[in-house]
């Protein structure tokens, strides 16, 4: 299916407030939000044109259910790095 | 208001970016789509009818209430409405439970939009299946007067004669039904069953014009094996068959002189002999009649009993030609529309003013039964959601007639009306080829393209004066 170009840029850009808000949580030890925006990410990354997206999801929902701060940080530099690239392919 | 033609999708998922894009792929689709990030609202709306649902599609996981949470609440008020869920959680036993609580498909993330297409297009599919299976059900059950189905009238006229029926239905009285062909006399007679003691038996109905005289005796008393030439094995009756429940014998007036004896013995005794057997049968049936004749003159005529005449008239009930119920017209019209938009999966919705004008200013002298063909003959001509007034018969089509003459046919006319079954057509037309050729049989023949030994046949069901001349 064919996504408009103007729904990856949106879809790309909400992620960088997902990103804000998981840091937000981890420094108050909290792995709720990872685990919740890691499942979303899962679920909607290949239908918006990014399957790494989804693969990031899986990790980051693994990583936060288990609390493995290590995984998570890297998960979110990874997710950083596919936005940035995405953004600027596509504007 | 959306239009009615177009479905309604309700979309629930926390998921802002996938609410978005499934929203736009649908609506460019031809959807009406109404989203929601909160099953609860979504759930309220649904029930309190502020938004209409063909098809949900639901996020199994859902902050405040989850998927399966929504589609047992749902359940609670609406047992059809298909709910497709979807999640990200590919695991048997998840999607086990959400069928078991009542989803009609369970899709995985990440989602194939092409495929959940495929789903909400089944999804329709199926809704419209049972609410059409539903709606069937409901207009077939729907109480009219007297609590009855089907029974559609307002007049004064139908009021009081559905009155007379609700009053003797309790009693045992033999009851006779007076009207025009079409007028509802069996109507009346199932009202009469249906509110009377018998109800829980059968409602066995035959018309005493359409079976001969020899078949129709033993269709109504049954024979024993061998009791004529024919006869391999014994069978029972319609009175045996209607026992315990009501006999209805329409066209009573049309009834040979040696069965209104038989009859008229049997409303006597409430017994029955089959034919080649000696043995008496008690009866319990409850036997109505109805006639279209005026069985007094009948009578005066010396083609009706006068012993049954009186027999069969303790509670008379007249039943008025549509015509002289002319209130009743529109809301059977409607009735008969509804009904065969059903059959015929129509969407029509009612009639034009035009329509309804002339709906009432015809003469329906074929009677309900001339209203519900012609109204089911508009329901599959119309191509608009309103029957109109092209849709409707040009003039009165009971009355109405075809008139068919020619220089050499010596003033014979051949008339036929659209009331008319293809057999009376057809013995018009030998009719009016016999009169043409001056009643010679041989020219006759030659004419109509059937050997002279059919002809004389045709003739002499035709019964008529003429054929005697040679």
């Amino acid at each position: 299916m064919h996504i408009l170009k103007e729904h990856k840029i949106k879809y790309l850009s909400r992620r960088i407030d997902e990103i804000i808000e998981i840091k937000q949580s981890l420094v108050l030890k909290d792995f709720n939000s990872a685990v919740f925006i890691g499942h979303k990410l899962k679920g909607n990354g290949v239908t918006f044109g990014f399957p790494i997206i989804s693969q990031i999801g899986i990790e980051l929902e693994e990583a936060g259910k288990t609390k493995n701060l290590p995984r998570v940080a890297d998960a979110i530099n990874r997710l950083v790095e596919i936005i940035e690239k995405g953004l600027k392919d596509l504007i | 208001m959306k239009n009615k033609n177009i479905s309604s999708l309700v979309i629930i998922d926390d998921d802002v970016d996938l609410l978005e894009l499934l929203s736009s792929f649908f609506r460019q689709r031809g959807y009406f789509v109404s989203s929601y990030v909160d099953a609860r609202v979504a759930l309220s709306e649904i029930e309190v009818k502020k938004v209409i649902a063909d098809v949900v599609i639901s996020d199994l996981k859902l902050p405040v209430m989850s998927g399966l949470d929504f589609i047992k609440r749902i359940r609670t008020f609406n047992a059809v409405l298909p709910i497709i869920l979807m999640t990200a959680e590919g695991s048997v036993e998840v999607a086990v439970e959400a069928i078991e609580a009542g989803a009609y498909d369970f899709v995985l993330k990440p989602l194939h939009v092409p495929q959940l297409l495929i789903s909400v297009q089944r999804a329709l599919f199926l809704n419209g299946v049972q609410t059409e299976n539903t709606n069937l059900k409901n207009l077939f059950n729907e109480q009219d007067f007297l609590g009855l189905k089907g029974v559609i009238g307002k007049s004064p006229g139908f009021k009081k004669a559905m009155e007379l029926a609700r009053r003797v239905s309790s009693s045992q009285a033999n009851i006779i039904i007076f009207g025009e062909s079409g007028s509802g006399k069996e109507v009346v007679a199932k009202a009469v069953h249906e509110l009377g003691e018998k109800k829980s038996g059968p409602f066995i109905a035959i018309n005493c014009s359409a079976i001969p005289e020899n078949l129709l005796e033993s269709e109504l008393f049954g024979y024993a094996k061998g009791a004529f030439t024919g006869a391999f094995g014994s069978k029972i009756g319609l009175f045996e068959e209607a026992n315990k429940g009501t006999l209805f014998l329409d066209e009573i007036g049309d009834l040979a002189l040696p069965l209104q004896a038989k009859l008229l013995r049997v409303l006597q005794e409430r017994k029955i002999k089959r034919i080649g057997e000696n043995q008496t049968r008690d009866i319990t049936a409850r036997v109505i009649c109805a006639t279209h004749k005026d069985l007094k003159k009948e009578v005066e005529k010396g083609n009706f009993r006068e012993d049954l005449y009186f027999r069969l008239n303790v509670i008379p009930i007249h039943m008025p030609p549509l015509r002289e119920r002319r209130e009743d017209i529109i809301p059977l019209s409607e009735y008969f529309l509804k009904k065969f938009s059903l059959i015929n999966n129509a969407k029509i919705k009612g009639f034009t003013k035009q329509a309804i004008k002339r709906l009432e200013a015809l003469a329906w002298k074929g009677n309900v039964r001339e209203l519900e063909n012609a109204i089911e003959r508009a329901v599959v001509l119309s191509n608009s959601e309103f029957v109109d007034i092209d849709d409707l018969p040009l003039d009165d089509i009971g009355t109405s007639e075809v008139v068919m003459t020619s220089k050499d046919s010596g003033g014979a006319i051949f008339t036929i009306n659209s009331i008319m079954t293809l057999e009376d057509v057809g013995k018009k037309y030998i009719e009016f080829v016999f009169k043409k050729n001056a009643f010679a049989k041989e020219q006759t023949s030659k004419e109509l393209g059937i050997d002279r030994k059919t002809l004389y046949r045709k003739l002499k069901e035709l019964d008529t004066v003429e054929h005697t001349i040679q």
